[in-house]
């Protein structure tokens, strides 16, 4: 603040003297603000990590203890062998993997279906896809459990895979997808004696990948995570993923408050998303903000 | 279909004929791309509908063992239920107080991130990254830092000057707290992306044309960003609440509804009357009503999108 109480300067300079002090504190306001934020969401992650590495006692001892002397590498084997980890990992990767498989086969065709097909009232009927979008499996999920009983595929994976194949939010990226496209290509494809299948398959498809992929990341973040119906489908561990599988360990071990080997456990079953998702940051932020919403 | 379409007695000239088989292979070859998915919705979103409200009016009758007709008497056992109306007023508080500040705090990161700021990945990550986690898991979590013995959120509290000697998840008030500071923990960097590409979408020209008329930061903030992200703000907003509607994970890991049902919301109502409790037609009427109200939000959705849509033309 040089300048301040010098007489000799003019008013156009002290307003902008007062404007850079003004915008020194609003920037100072911001930085306070996005730290304290930063500090508080990361909380959880921090004390799961540090929980997890610690010995029960210590844990006992002083709750703020961010790091100990001794890092417990035990705590993760032995999680490990309370609960048939390996197979529930087999378990997600199988059913998130098959649900994508299938999605992608008909979002796509869907999409295309709505962006280039002709059809009477094809719009009203776009409208009424797009249900899916609020009318979610999840809320769903007991006359979807009477259905999946009675096809009997009740505790299997494929029973929990079932509800997922169709996305209204896939049919709706894929159809914006293939809407920003040029026609000409695949006019061209069609007038040369390609069917339409083969022309969608060959020319079309091709183009839309970063849409495939976008819509994949998020399909596949969403099934990793997904808890409540696998939790009332499954009954064994030959199906269980993760999430219930982890669940049913807490059960457990939060009766004898086995905290350190419950944190173990739990970074176990987010960790494999968690660094894909430190790795790969931009694709999913970017997949994440073109999901939708803008219309 | 218009397969139906009694063809002209007189002569119909081949060109006519000729694309009207065209459209009809046209219309077949749609139905065909469609058939996979459309399956699919059919037997679980669809079906499930028309068979929760079928479900609804019926009631299994132990004497004949089978179900039979019962009216509307599934919704009055369900309107005369008070854990019913606890569970939607709880809800109702849930929706309200999580998406309000979710919207806010999200709006606000998303304006504040889009200005140049150091550490900006930093930032985005710490509060994105909640999204990619299981809320099951994450809730986990939740629960060990509400731990009034070990958990680091009262003791926390406790060295601010704020002796909170709750026993969060098992004390009345407090346990529908913890759920909703979740759900926020949870949601927000998520809805910040929303708001992020919509202040990404907003024309540059209108803040250089404000530039020449001289207006400050703060009357470009409100003659330019916040009149064009109003309708954003509204659709996420309508989201978050429909989404609000259907959560369940966090009630059943942190909670499991307690205690005496302070934490019970809609979703995991349908749960206990359908699988812990094998009233299946009273689910299906909580079902029911679930849908209807998610069908509001949907309806909404759509006539906003539709506004947007002309408005940005």
């Amino acid at each position: 603040m040089r300048g301040e109480g010098d007489m000799g300067r003019n008013a156009k300079a002290a307003s902008k003297q007062r404007a850079s002090t003004r915008s020194v504190v609003i920037n100072v306001i911001k930085y306070v603000f996005l730290s304290i934020s930063a500090i508080l969401m990361l909380m959880p992650l921090v004390w799961l990590v540090a929980t997890a590495f610690k010995d029960q006692a210590e844990v006992f001892a002083n709750p703020f203890a961010l790091f100990t002397k001794n890092i417990r590498l035990e705590n993760f084997s032995e999680a490990w062998s309370y609960a048939p980890f390996s197979q529930y990992y087999l378990n997600t990767i199988v059913i998130s993997v098959g649900i994508l498989a299938v999605q992608l086969v008909t979002i796509s065709l869907a999409g295309y279906a709505f962006a280039r097909l002709k059809f009477p009232n094809k719009d009203a009927l776009f409208v009424i896809y797009l249900t899916q979008l609020m009318i979610t499996p999840q809320s769903t999920i007991l006359p979807n459990y009477m259905t999946i009983s009675s096809m009997h595929l009740l505790d299997t994976k494929l029973g929990v895979m079932l509800p997922y194949f169709a996305s209204a939010l896939g049919t709706f990226m894929m159809r914006q997808a293939f809407m920003t496209l040029p026609k000409d290509l695949e006019d061209a494809a069609l007038i040369d004696g390609c069917t339409r299948l083969q022309t969608f398959r060959l020319v079309a498809l091709p183009l839309v990948k970063p849409t495939l992929i976008a819509f994949s990341i998020m399909s596949v973040s969403f099934h990793w995570n997904e808890f409540f119906w696998p939790m009332i489908v499954t009954e064994s561990q030959k199906s269980r993923p993760l999430t219930v599988g982890l669940a049913i360990f807490a059960q457990q071990a939060e009766g004898g408050a086995q905290w350190s080997l419950l944190m173990a456990a739990t970074l176990i079953v987010i960790l494999p998303l968690l660094l894909v998702f430190l790795i790969f940051q931009r694709q999913f932020i970017e997949s994440f903000m073109s999901s939708g919403l803008k219309g | 279909m218009r397969l139906a379409v009694p063809s002209n007695s007189c002569v119909v000239t081949s060109k006519k004929q000729n694309r009207r088989s065209r459209e009809f292979k046209a219309h077949v070859e749609f139905l065909l791309f469609l058939l996979p998915s459309l399956l699919f919705l059919v037997l679980f979103t669809y079906l499930p509908i028309v068979r929760s409200v079928v479900e609804s009016l019926m009631s299994y009758d132990v004497g004949s063992r089978c179900n039979r007709f019962v009216g509307f008497m599934n919704y009055s056992d369900l309107f005369s239920d008070p854990v019913f109306w606890k569970a939607v007023s709880n809800n109702l508080v849930y929706a309200v107080c999580t998406v309000i500040p979710t919207i806010a705090l999200s709006f606000l990161f998303a304006v504040i991130l889009n200005t140049n700021v150091k550490f900006q990945g930093f930032y985005r990550l710490s509060l994105f990254y909640p999204s990619v986690l299981p809320m099951a898991a994450a809730s986990m979590v939740w629960v060990f830092l509400f731990n009034p013995a070990y958990g680091i959120i009262n003791h926390a509290l406790a060295r601010l000057g704020f002796e909170v000697n709750a026993d969060w998840l098992n004390e009345a008030p407090y346990a529908l707290v913890a759920i909703i500071i979740v759900g926020i923990w949870k949601y927000v960097g998520y809805y910040m992306l929303f708001f992020l590409a919509g202040l990404q979408g907003i024309d540059n020209s209108l803040y250089e044309a404000a530039d020449i008329e001289g207006a400050t930061k703060w009357d470009k903030f409100c003659h330019i960003t916040f009149p064009l992200m109003t309708p954003t703000t509204f659709m996420v907003g309508i989201v978050a609440a429909v989404n609000s509607f259907q959560a369940v994970d966090q009630v059943h890991v942190m909670t499991r509804g307690g205690p005496f049902n302070s934490t019970n919301m809609l979703m995991y109502y349908i749960y206990q009357n359908g699988f812990l409790y094998w009233n299946t037609g009273l689910a299906s009427a909580a079902s029911v009503f679930l849908f209807a109200i998610l069908l509001i939000g949907t309806g909404i959705y759509f006539t906003l999108l539709n506004k947007k849509i002309q408005y940005e033309r």
